[in-house]
């Protein structure tokens, strides 16, 4: 795939009137993702800021529609048993949030082997949906267990479909944001699982470190084409850590 | 040579004796007994074990249909350990573990990976031959060749700890390749040696294949039960293999009871990953009929000899070969496995029920493992030491706590709950993990006082090895609540433990605060303790209070006339748990994370500090400890003198370290990485988890390949890196005084380096 780095030009006041989905709340991320519209499938991957990023939209989610949020409670389906609860309550109160709340909004179920991951995308994330009436859910280390060396790779490659079909079916029916994140560059570069998630996602983001900074590469980004002018240019926007942005 | 007592293989109507041995074989599974008067007979019982396929009625008939062999029916069965009743499931006979792996595959992708769910596939055939008939290794019974199989009754009981062994024939096998340094497999053999009691036979005349056909006809007279080998599994028999096809040997290569010859093996070991540390388990060398224990890769037997390897083989109901090359966490799943299919509860084949929903604020509640204190870090004098016995395991008992009965789904409003989440706990029945200990921890507590009473000696450390077993099954019940293929684990379960746990030591701490100790430090279920005046008498009457309260076994282990709890050290103003050092007054030093328990520690380092302990531990109270000080500081200019003037033995300088990956995934020339390419340039297979040893040569060289040598390329010739020693000496002798203000520069000082 050609990585090209995107700056968008349109102002974030436009998005949000425009765009149904939840915002990062913060300038530098919603001018160059916009929106993350329901229905979408979003994939993050690169350095943990991805992580961070993705616990941010959990609280950001359960803002108001006003406030770029969705109004709904969040889940996290934890493939790498990295959810940092802690970070979660630093952001809350950054956004002078009731933190205790917060965290009981957000409903998070972690994996430790290849088939939880498969059995909870495939099997438990559309009734917890229904029943929890949820708009974003995130998979967090979502390829990193199908890459496991002592797997067979054929038998991952399929519960990796499985897994994959039913998540991108589940978006569309029920109209949730879905974010995918991996930390894994390394394996993505091995298999086809990176070519598979990039097929199906509506927007792809690396995140790299460049010295105290990261650097978020946007990679795709087909959400409302005619509404958003992709300006390529040779600039890439760097930003400090999520946590620091939302101050 | 002594003659053969012979094996049998003759047809027997009945037979009582001990189950030493036993494994699959077309459709049928081989017994091997020993029998009273020491002969051993081999026994054939027509048996097959069955998968199980779950899933919707129409779909199990149509794949009843499919498959369409012999046997295949449909049964009731638990298909979830926690479901209340039985689901109808498709019992699939099949004639050994290769089809049934087979098999499994293919009815996932008939069923869409979707459709159906797989049980009892990896089960190996063996243990569930043990589990069926409910027999167990090692066990004396009595088996009866009846029409429709072989029947058994036993004449022994797993709940013994009396129990009578068979009269065991053992062998130690040694094989010397012709190299002088690194053995290959492409060198000629040069010696063989067998020893057996006090007698040995040594193979060194004749050329190559003589020498293989006298191994063989010796084995075959002597017949042993077991045999001992030193990295049997890594080099030995895969080494005799590969000589036995350079001397066209390789059908008559027989060294088990079975007429199978000894093969080459193109399969390698396996590396894995168990509490954050990469180990490396070579391929084991099975011989049927006999049980062959490789002493270099059988943790086990290391800690707990034979005694302790067939302790867990009846307790477990698995193969003695099988104990003594696996995982403790493979025994004592086993021991889940028999409750499971004794209750008609299906073993799952993969664990895909993932963990509960919870909110992010229940988890950071939850998820805090076990209870602590930082310690104090300085010199305590006075100071007392309890600990919970086996407290994890005992909770799981105790509380019932396994993967189907925490948050079970028939007793929400169970009275059992778990503390701080409310989770709750099944009242109706007694979950698969809490079955499985319950023998271990009734035997361990019979042992202990067996221990306690018996005066004879070699009764007494055959005791202990049987309970150091126990033990060490019982450590390995707690960690595979969590472990992310335990078959019968759940974090959900592995939380509660931890919360029941900090719940107890938090209580333990309440009832010593309010009887006016004072919490030095606290760790998982250990507390340490002091007040003014104290007693031990005090002590033991907190351990009896701390009981009726808590109903929970816990033991004093005795009173410290100094213990030091250590810093960082990187940062001197932090206390690091589990550092400590300390002298019981009864003068036996305990010591835990300082070089002399550390793996890595060259020996010249670790008697270094352990002179200078055995110094400090004259010390009556802290006030005479900073008297010897002085003293123990001739120990490390003496240590430090025979450095430098190279006085000290080569092997007291050899650092052994683990290679935490694969050779060629390290990015920086890390001391165990450059001695590895070392060995790997000497034609020796390296892997991740291996232990390479190596001597420090010159650790400043530009060419890292300079900086060290394996120990196995060593010789009297090699010289070593004095500077580097002496860092660690002195690094490891300010670790223990960090406390008192003496760092590595200070010490090199008054021992005049600098």
């Amino acid at each position: 795939m050609q990585t090209s780095l995107l700056l968008l030009n349109y102002s974030r006041a436009d998005l949000l009137s425009r765009l149904e989905g939840v915002s990062f709340g913060n300038d530098v991320f919603d001018s160059l993702f916009g929106k993350l519209n329901l229905g979408h499938l979003v994939f993050l991957h690169g350095t943990s800021h991805c992580l961070a990023l993705s616990e941010l939209l959990c609280v950001q989610a359960q803002l108001a529609l006003t406030e770029g949020g969705l109004e709904s409670k969040a889940i996290f389906i934890d493939g790498g048993n990295t959810f940092d609860p802690c970070l979660i309550a630093e952001y809350a109160e950054q956004l002078s949030l009731d933190s205790d709340k917060v965290l009981e909004n957000i409903l998070v179920s972690r994996a430790f082997t290849y088939h939880q991951l498969t059995s909870l995308i495939a099997n438990n994330l559309k009734p917890w949906i229904d029943r929890l009436n949820i708009k974003l859910a995130v998979v967090s280390n979502m390829l990193e267990p199908y890459c496991d060396p002592d797997i067979a790779e054929k038998q991952s490659s399929i519960f990796f479909k499985v897994a994959l079909n039913s998540l991108v079916s589940t978006i569309r029916e029920k109209k949730i944001v879905a974010i995918g994140t991996s930390l894994d560059d390394e394996h993505i570069s091995k298999n086809s699982f990176f070519e598979q998630i990039a097929y199906h996602s509506n927007i792809i983001a690396k995140l790299e470190d460049y010295g105290d900074a990261t650097i978020i590469i946007l990679e795709k980004h087909l959400a409302n084409p005619p509404a958003i002018l992709l300006n390529e240019c040779k600039r890439c926007i760097p930003v400090t850590k999520a946590a620091t942005l939302l101050s | 040579m002594p003659k053969s007592t012979g094996s049998s293989k003759e047809c027997v109507q009945s037979v009582n004796g001990w189950i030493l041995d036993l494994y699959p074989k077309e459709n049928t599974m081989v017994i091997w007994i020993k029998t009273e008067k020491g002969n051993t007979i081999r026994l054939l019982d027509r048996w097959q074990y069955s998968i199980y396929v779950s899933g919707n009625h129409s779909d199990l008939i149509d794949l009843a249909k499919q498959i369409a062999t012999d046997g295949v029916a449909l049964e009731e069965k638990y298909a979830r350990p926690e479901d209340s009743d039985k689901s109808t499931v498709l019992k699939i006979p099949v004639s050994n573990s290769k089809e049934a792996q087979g098999l499994a595959e293919k009815i996932l992708v008939y069923g869409g990976y979707k459709r159906f769910r797989l049980y009892n596939v990896d089960v190996k055939p063996s243990q569930m031959y043990l589990y069926e008939k409910d027999i167990f290794p090692f066990a004396f019974a009595h088996a009866t060749q009846r029409p429709n199989g072989l029947e058994w009754r036993l004449l022994d009981s797993q709940e013994e700890v009396e129990y009578r062994t068979p009269p065991l024939k053992e062998l130690t096998l040694e094989v010397k390749a012709a190299s002088e340094r690194i053995p290959k497999f492409n060198d000629a053999i040069r010696e063989i040696n067998i020893r057996f009691g006090s007698e040995s036979i040594r193979i060194d005349s004749g050329d190559e294949l003589d020498k293989l056909v006298t191994l063989v006809k010796s084995i075959q007279q002597l017949d042993p039960d077991i045999l001992y080998t030193s990295n049997g599994d890594e080099f030995l028999f895969p080494y005799l293999a590969r000589r036995a096809v350079e001397n066209e040997f390789s059908e008559r290569l027989v060294i088990g009871r079975e007429r199978s010859p000894l093969r080459v093996s193109n399969e390698k070991g396996a590396s894995y990953v168990s509490y954050d540390r990469v180990h490396y388990r070579p391929l084991p060398t099975r011989l049927l009929g006999r049980i062959h224990i490789d002493m270099e890769n059988s943790m086990l037997y290391c800690d707990c000899g034979l005694q302790g390897l067939i302790e867990v083989a009846r307790i477990c109901r698995i193969p003695v070969q099988r104990v003594s090359n696996t995982t403790i966490g493979t025994s004592m799943t086993s021991a889940q496995l028999y409750h499971a299919v004794r209750n008609d509860i299906l073993i799952p084949w993969v664990k895909a029920d993932p963990e509960d929903l919870k909110t992010a604020r229940e988890l950071l509640i939850a998820d805090r493992g076990g209870f602590y204190r930082e310690p104090k870090v300085g010199i305590h004098d006075r100071v007392g030491e309890l600990d919970f016995t086996s407290l994890y395991p005992m909770l799981m008992l105790k509380k019932n706590l396994s993967a189907e009965t925490v948050r079970c789904k028939c007793c929400p409003d169970s009275t059992e709950r778990v503390p701080e989440l409310d989770y709750n706990i099944c009242e109706k029945r007694k979950g698969i993990v809490p079955k499985s200990i319950e023998l271990l921890l009734r035997k361990r507590t019979k042992y202990k006082e067996l221990e306690r009473r018996e005066s004879d000696p070699s009764l007494r450390s055959l005791y202990e090895k049987r309970r150091a077993a126990l033990k060490w099954i019982l450590v390995c019940s707690f960690g595979y609540l969590g472990f992310k293929n335990a078959r019968f684990g759940k974090i959900d379960a592995h939380i509660a433990t931890c919360a029941f746990a900090r719940q107890t030591l938090l209580k333990a701490t309440r009832l010593a605060e309010e009887r006016g100790f004072e919490l030095v430090h606290g760790i998982v279920d250990s507390l340490w303790l002091k007040k003014k005046g104290v007693t031990e008498s005090d002590f033991i009457e907190l351990v009896d209070e701390i009981y009726r309260e808590t109903e929970l076994p816990i033991s004093f282990q005795g009173v410290y006339r100094w213990i030091v709890f250590l810093p960082s050290e990187t940062r001197r103003t932090l206390p690091v748990l589990t550092r400590y050092y300390g002298v019981f007054m009864d003068g036996r030093i305990k010591a835990r994370g300082i070089a002399t328990r550390r793996h890595d520690t060259p020996e010249v380092v670790r008697k270094c500090i352990e002179e200078m302990l055995t110094i400090l531990a004259k010390g009556e109270d802290s006030s005479i400890f900073y008297n010897r000080v002085p003293e123990s500081m001739n120990v490390l200019k003496k240590y430090v003198q025979a450095l430098k003037s190279r006085r000290i033995e080569l092997d007291d300088l050899v650092i052994e370290k683990h290679l935490s990956r694969e050779i060629y995934e390290y990015r920086h020339e890390v001391l165990q990485a450059i001695a590895a390419k070392q060995l790997v340039r000497e034609k020796v297979e390296v892997r991740a988890g291996q232990s390479i040893s190596f001597i420090i040569i010159n650790s400043e060289n530009r060419f890292s390949k300079n900086r060290v040598l394996a120990a196995e390329l060593v010789d009297e010739r090699t010289p070593y890196d004095v500077d580097r020693y002496l860092e660690l000496l002195f690094s490891s002798a300010a670790t223990i005084l960090a406390p008192f203000g003496y760092t590595v520069s200070y010490l090199k000082r008054v021992t005049n380096l600098l």
